[in-house]
């Protein structure tokens, strides 16, 4: 008899895991999770404070949501949307580098026992005020996993990402990245605009030397020390660098130089980091960035290398097409408005003259 | 007729568009300043951030334009409401000739202030050189203004030409469609209505598309 | 005869008390034709439909042989109208004013313009909001007469006026009439003024035209007679009774308005066994009174 109950519970482990997608170890993470949420409210209410909230949790994706309001219309609309979003972001599968964390969202008023909740990997979204819509909370959620994501993979990871906000409406971003790349005062910026692979890599702090580092990004970087380390130029311990790197044109002495100077040459922002992570997504399929967000301890250029699917050139490639097929729109005047104005000035002025009081 | 027209006009007109013009001049200046492209150190220039000043000024070129077109229609029209419009219901020209006479002589008072915006634009332009990359857009800057003002004032000179009752009735319809949007939000209802109406009006073919979009002095 | 304002069955209605018409008026071309009627008669609300100021429910007006309100510019080409109130910009000066309107018209006359501005003591460069209303009323006349029209609408344009002033805009009314022969159309609760001037008198009450007559006929057609010892049933006197009232009840006096009043009437008394004492002219302003008074009676009895 207990052999067959055991078979039965594993069984049934099994087909839950089935019908969430988890694997087995997934769920039993989960099991242990709610185990601990629904321990964590007993003893709230055991503790007979007023107002203490009910937790309800709300599954997606591995990521467990927790609301004292799981039935308000706001919340469901919103991890609706949410679901829809991560599965088109991050891939129908749920990460695994999501299962165990979780997004605590309060409606009510605040209670001490919220504090226990917001322990761990979670993130927490304060709903108070009554305007708030499912759009605008969808959007946090976002913002949530974004936090979530924010230390996977590691220290050399999270220090190359930074602040960057995956779920955002992709267009602004590729146009406000496009605007670094012409405008940014750096040798790299220009270097990608004109087409050098390299500058690109440099201007998104791809540090790694590629092979086959170009003439002209050797002349670039000697050029941007000697304009603008100048004044560095006699400390002792970097005067023999300097020298080699702006009289000897050496590129590796420069690099040096920029090392010890402890100067890093201005690359575009972390925003356009995050503009390649999304191109890494679009290329390397559902689950391109599980496999870049991965505990693997790997540098970045073989975590997108191994992500994408493709060398980092290809990638560096799309990239910067998408980039600058995304210029922001000029001032000028688009094409046929000035027609649009007339014909609305004249039917506006003929309604006008129609008016009651002209007839 | 239309000289007389333009020359009351005018005078009901005139303090505003001076004002306006005024305003016109020296927005593109204190654009470009503020956004600091006239500090003459280039070395410490975030074009970034002096590009989203310049975006944040732009903004006020469209508002300009609104209050431009909202002025000249209380100009033209301010006159005969006072006089309960019998002047002009008892003149020998056929009322849709009026009609067009007070909106023509509106029309070319727009003229100054876009002048202005041009000229203040020339002269915020030359004061400095643009970096490479960049582009300034002080013609269609000016252009743009003289659609948007020339459509602002032709849909508020049409709302003053109608008798009370039809400006109650649109006003007070755009005002319920907008109250309603706001109460229907605030208690989490899809305002797909309002939405509808907003991208009817700011769209293409909407009226107001050139009110909306980049008004940029300086870009890419 | 031609007519410089002929309206047909006219009819409007304005909430639901006020109710003009059918009306049927008749300016006859070249006549000085005083409208009368007392307060709220319809009289401006009269001559805005005449002129296309206002939409009638009903009927037709033709102003110079010109349909209102499909032909109003045309009309008001020839038309010079000085309202009751004044609707000039308040923002103008004199000057502008007269710029304005001799932009539009025309026929407008420069120099008969400048001479009435002296005439009238006028500031060009006077703000109309700052006129005062005598001045005001002078700055509506002239610009009406400057206009050259054919016709002159004047809704009570001497209407708070004082002595004075009514005095130059009358006279120069009159030498304008006197060298144009145009028609004028002028409406008063001021009987006695129009009593020197118009040829031509139409009667409104209560949205109703009692009379219209030339002017010679309402004064000297309405009398009050005296009569003593008068029979109860009068039979079927030549003139119309208007009234019959009783005077002073010891003499059996009874006072007696009568229209269409001529002397051989007299015989038609000692017909009837009465002895008529004595016939008093009334003045226009009497006449109208009386007129007034009789012709209100309820509708539909």
């Amino acid at each position: 008899m207990l052999r067959a109950a055991a078979v039965v519970a594993a069984l049934t482990i099994v087909a839950a895991a089935a019908l969430v997608g988890q694997t087995p170890d997934e769920q039993a993470k989960l099991d242990r999770l709610t185990r601990r949420y629904d321990d964590l409210t007993a003893r709230l209410t055991n503790e007979a404070e007023v107002g203490v909230p009910r937790v309800d949790s709300v599954h997606v994706g591995g990521l467990w949501i927790l609301s004292d309001s799981a039935e308000s219309p706001v919340l469901l609309g919103a991890v609706e949307s949410f679901r829809r979003l991560l599965m088109q972001q991050l891939g129908p599968a749920p990460l695994p580098l999501l299962v165990g964390a979780r997004i605590a969202v309060r409606f009510g008023e605040a209670h001490p026992g919220w504090g226990h909740l917001l322990t761990g990997d979670t993130q927490f979204i304060g709903v108070q005020q009554r305007r708030r819509t499912s759009k605008w909370l969808t959007g946090q959620l976002a913002q949530a996993v974004d936090g979530l994501l924010a230390h996977r993979g590691g220290a050399s990871v999270a220090a190359w990402r930074g602040d960057v906000h995956l779920f955002h409406d992709q267009g602004p971003l590729l146009e406000a990245t496009h605007l670094e790349l012409l405008t940014a005062n750096a040798p790299s910026a220009d270097g990608c605009r004109d087409g050098s692979l390299e500058a690109c890599a440099r201007s998104l702090n791809l540090i790694a030397r590629l092979p086959g580092q170009s003439v002209e990004a050797n002349a670039e970087l000697r050029r941007f020390v000697e304009r603008r380390l100048r004044h560095r130029a006699s400390e002792p311990a970097l005067a023999p660098a300097y020298s080699a790197c702006v009289d000897g044109g050496d590129a590796a002495a420069c690099l040096a130089f920029l090392e010890r100077a402890g100067v890093q040459e201005p690359t575009l922002s972390t925003r356009a980091t995050g503009t390649l992570l999304v191109a890494v997504g679009d290329v390397g399929g559902p689950d391109a960035l599980a496999r870049f967000f991965a505990d693997t301890g790997a540098a970045i250029v073989p975590r997108l290398e191994a992500a994408a699917g493709m060398p980092v050139d290809s990638l560096l490639a799309r990239w910067r097409e998408t980039i600058l097929a995304h210029r922001p729109p000029p001032t000028a005047v688009p094409a046929g408005m000035q027609w649009f104005v007339l014909g609305w000035a004249t039917v506006l002025v003929a309604l006008a003259t129609r008016s009651t009081r002209w007839r | 007729m239309f000289a007389a027209i333009c020359r009351i006009q005018w005078k009901a007109s005139a303090l505003g568009v001076a004002l306006l013009a005024t305003l016109a001049f020296i927005i593109p200046l204190l654009t470009v300043q503020q956004a600091g492209f006239s500090a003459g150190d280039r070395r410490g220039w975030d074009l970034i951030v002096m590009l989203s000043a310049v975006e944040t000024a732009g903004t006020l070129f469209p508002i300009l334009a609104v209050i431009l077109g909202l002025t000249l229609s209380v100009g033209a029209w301010s006159a005969d409401h006072q006089a309960e419009h019998v002047y002009a219901l008892t003149l020998p020209v056929p009322r849709w000739h009026y009609v067009l006479l007070r909106f023509g002589a509106g029309l070319l008072l727009i003229a100054p202030v876009v002048a202005a915006v041009g000229l203040g634009c020339a002269v915020a332009l030359g004061s400095f050189d643009l970096p490479a990359g960049l582009r300034s857009y002080g013609g269609a800057i000016t252009l743009r203004f003289a659609l948007a003002a020339a459509v602002s004032y032709a849909a508020t000179f049409a709302l003053a030409a109608g008798t009370k009752r039809t400006t109650a009735a649109v006003v007070g319809v755009l005002t319920a469609v907008i109250v309603l949007a706001l109460v229907l939000e605030a208690f989490g209802v899809s305002t797909a209505v309002a939405e509808g109406i907003m991208n009817a009006i700011f769209t293409r073919p909407g009226p107001f598309e050139v009110l909306v979009g980049p008004w940029s002095l300086i870009g890419v | 005869m031609s007519y410089a304002i002929e309206t047909q069955e006219l009819q409007y209605r304005a909430g639901r008390t006020f109710e003009l018409g059918p009306l049927n008026l008749h300016v006859p071309a070249g006549a000085i034709y005083g409208f009368l009627g007392p307060n709220g008669s319809g009289k401006t609300t009269t001559i805005r439909l005449c002129l296309g100021l206002l939409r009638a429910e009903r009927g037709g007006v033709r102003v110079l042989g010109h349909d209102v309100p499909s032909q109003a510019p045309a009309m008001f080409a020839r038309v010079g109208y000085v309202p009751e109130r004044s609707h000039l910009y308040p923002n103008l000066t004199v000057r502008e004013a007269l710029a304005l309107h001799g932009a539009f018209h025309r026929r407008w006359d420069h120099q008969a313009a400048a001479e009435l501005l002296g005439t009238f003591q006028l500031q060009g460069d006077t703000r109309i909001g700052r006129l005062s209303k005598g001045e005001n009323g002078k700055l509506l006349m002239l610009l009406a007469l400057a206009q050259r029209p054919d016709l002159l609408v004047l809704d009570e344009p001497t209407d708070g006026l004082d002595p004075v002033v009514r005095r130059d805009v009358l006279m120069a009314l009159i030498d304008f009439v006197s060298e144009s022969g145009a028609t004028v159309f002028i409406s008063s609760h001021l009987v006695h003024e129009l009593e020197r001037i118009c040829d031509w008198v139409g009667v409104m009450d209560r949205g109703r035209l009692v009379a219209e007559v030339p002017m010679h006929s309402f004064k000297n057609g309405i009398k009050r007679l005296r009569v003593r010892n008068a029979p109860a049933q009068a039979g079927d006197p030549p003139f119309v009774l208007l009234a019959r009232e009783r005077g002073d009840g010891a003499s059996g006096t009874e006072v007696w308005v009568v229209r269409g009043w001529q002397a051989t009437m007299r015989q038609y008394f000692e017909g009837i066994g009465a002895v008529l004492q004595d016939v008093v002219d009334l003045d226009l302003e009497e006449g109208f009174v009386e007129l007034l008074r009789t012709a209100r009676v309820p509708r539909g009895s």
